[in-house]
């Protein structure tokens, strides 16, 4: 497959500044200001193919969106290697910005006192779109995204989750190559939340574009992507499938079981095997170290009759939990 | 140019979709009219004349220079600052397109409606108050009067520009702008004509590029100046607008490395 996007040893620090609280912090902050350096990313590298669906995930302040914003060309990196379609994306080369999208979840990117298609139609001018190509885009998105009837209204009378569907189809109607998501779901519903994922997967398959995105629930991670990239106070600890991550941070395995109405399952003799998370009198969800998972289903076969079991690795969410509150 | 004009189009629908800012908009620019006419009217009642104005030409003056102020400062480019400091300029650097297409696209459509606007505001005002106006002037005089204007607003474009490009190194550009915007609009002689300033202060003002905005297009106009001199003075505006075109090109190309799209 062919690499997209290239990292090498991506470094960028930003320089802020510490004020002490209160009326007098405030007063001496005006005189005396501390420097401080802080290193958003340090020396990452990650390399990404076309049509790849990739999940950036660390706790707030690890570097996600620093990173997707010095791939987009926003941010000048402090040193390290960039290479997105080919070209350096700081030097920001229409070529370059005519292929990619940036949807940020927490930034409105259309006007706000005039209706969304008013905006559409200076992104197609802007995108250079032929008017047939425009309409045939428009109406795939609003179809995707079921938009159609609100693409006349002011975009201030649009509920937080038609903006949204609002703003992805104002970054997608140019069809970009590369797809960077930043929260793209934050404030939205279940139901929303639903539709934009099966949108991003339906838009990665029609076009075979890369996806990048980063979000903070896991759901968005575990039903769009299909690689992870961990970041955790600006270096990136995990970079493979989402598959193996839970391999490789967490031993234990999720198991479910659930037994025969004659039988009684006993909480204290379950726990002798691990982590028991939830029981009652036949049903059980237990977090068993691998290393025990044979013994524990020797001993459940020999004591009880046993209708279903389930096991598993756990989710994403609990890995990620699992990850982040071991480092706390 | 496609893009241009849908993005001069989309600032004019912009402007239309608050009726009642607007009203009130052009109304306070009335009621500045109303207050000058009201100021000099009582500063003439007992003199004939103030420095080299009587009250025939003062009264020119505050109409044809709140006209020419209407143009000159009407100005959206401080936006910018504050899109630079919430994170919004990303929206404009992720286009494949120059920012300033579409800075300029909304700061020419701010500058037709006020001029549109001020045209019929000061027809209506020289009405009701009967106030007589008379241009006579030469062709050379046209041609120098334009270049001054047009000198002016540039200048002016880019000394705000260069001030909201402070956005990239301070978190508020609300005193600066405060400051400059009483410091160039009152040396600029959008108030009343400089050379009623004393003397020694009248020299400072215009050692400064202020002057440019509306007082030497006022003094062509009004013939208060000698065509040799006006030359002189248009192009030394031009050397102070490519001085501040420089600077906020020089200021937009480090901010740019300075920005951290803070605020998404």
């Amino acid at each position: 497959m062919t690499e997209v996007i290239k990292v090498a040893n991506l470094v960028k620090t930003y320089t802020t500044y510490d004020k002490e609280s209160g009326f007098w912090g405030s007063i001496k902050s005006f005189f005396y200001r501390k420097k401080k350096i802080v290193e958003a990313v340090s020396d990452i590298s990650f390399e990404i193919s076309q049509g790849e669906l990739v999940g950036f995930i660390g706790p707030n302040g690890a570097g996600k969106t620093t990173t997707l914003k010095c791939l987009v060309g926003l941010l000048y990196p402090d040193s390290g290697q960039l290479s997105v379609l080919g070209f350096k994306p700081f030097e920001r080369k229409r070529e370059f910005l005519k292929q990619i999208a940036f949807v940020m979840g927490q930034k409105a990117q259309l006007y706000w006192d005039l209706p969304a298609f008013e905006t559409y139609s200076l992104i197609r001018d802007i995108y250079q779109l032929s008017e047939t190509e425009f309409k045939k885009n428009l109406d795939e998105l609003c179809q995707l995204l079921d938009f159609s009837e609100f693409l006349n209204r002011p975009v201030r009378t649009l509920s937080l989750g038609q903006r949204m569907k609002a703003e992805i189809i104002a970054n997608l109607l140019y069809k970009p190559k590369i797809l960077f998501l930043d929260e793209p779901t934050i404030g939205l519903d279940v139901v929303m939340q639903d539709a934009i994922r099966e949108f991003i997967l339906a838009y990665n398959k029609r076009n075979n574009a890369t996806v990048i995105l980063t979000s903070h629930y896991m759901e968005d991670i575990d039903s769009i992507c299909n690689r992870i990239l961990m970041i955790d106070n600006g270096k990136l600890i995990y970079n493979g499938s989402k598959v193996d991550l839970s391999s490789k941070f967490v031993t234990e395995k999720e198991v479910n079981v659930k037994i025969n109405l004659k039988d009684k399952l006993n909480k204290q003799l379950l726990e002798q095997f691990g982590r028991v998370v939830s029981c009652d009198q036949t049903t059980a969800k237990l977090m068993i170290n691998r290393s025990k998972l044979n013994g524990f289903i020797k001993w459940l076969v020999d004591n009880y009759s046993i209708l279903d079991l389930d096991i598993k690795e756990p989710d994403i969410k609990y890995v990620v939990k699992q990850v982040f509150s071991a480092k706390k | 140019m496609k893009t241009f004009l849908t993005a001069c189009k989309l600032t004019v629908s912009e402007y239309l979709s608050y009726r009642t800012n607007f009203i009130l908009w052009r109304l306070r620019n009335f009621l500045y009219l109303f207050l000058y006419y009201n100021f000099w009217s009582a500063v003439y009642t007992y003199q004939k004349q103030i420095g080299n104005y009587n009250k025939q030409e003062i009264f020119f003056y505050f109409i044809v220079s709140f006209f020419l102020s209407d143009l000159v400062f009407s100005s959206k480019v401080f936006k910018l600052a504050a899109y630079i400091n919430s994170g919004l300029l990303s929206k404009y650097l992720i286009y494949p397109v120059s920012v300033f297409k579409l800075v300029v696209a909304e700061e020419l459509v701010d500058k037709a409606f006020n001029v549109i606007f001020s045209i019929v505001e000061v027809m209506l005002f020289v009405y009701l108050f009967k106030i007589q106006i008379f241009i006579e002037f030469s062709f050379y005089y046209l041609i120098i009067f334009l270049l001054a204007l047009i000198s002016g607003i540039l200048l002016y474009f880019f000394i705000n520009l260069s001030i909201s490009l402070l956005g990239f190194w301070t978190n508020s550009v609300w005193a600066p702008r405060f400051i400059s915007f009483i410091v160039i609009q009152g040396f600029s002689g959008a108030f009343f004509p400089l050379d009623i300033l004393p003397d020694f202060l009248y020299r400072v003002v215009n050692a400064l590029p202020f002057s440019v905005l509306i007082y030497l297009p006022m003094q062509i106009i009004q013939n208060k100046i000698n065509f040799d001199l006006a030359v002189t003075k248009v192009a030394i505006a031009f050397v102070w607008v490519f001085l501040f075109y420089a600077l906020s090109s020089f200021m937009w190309k480090k901010g740019l490395k300075n920005y951290s799209a803070y605020g998404l």
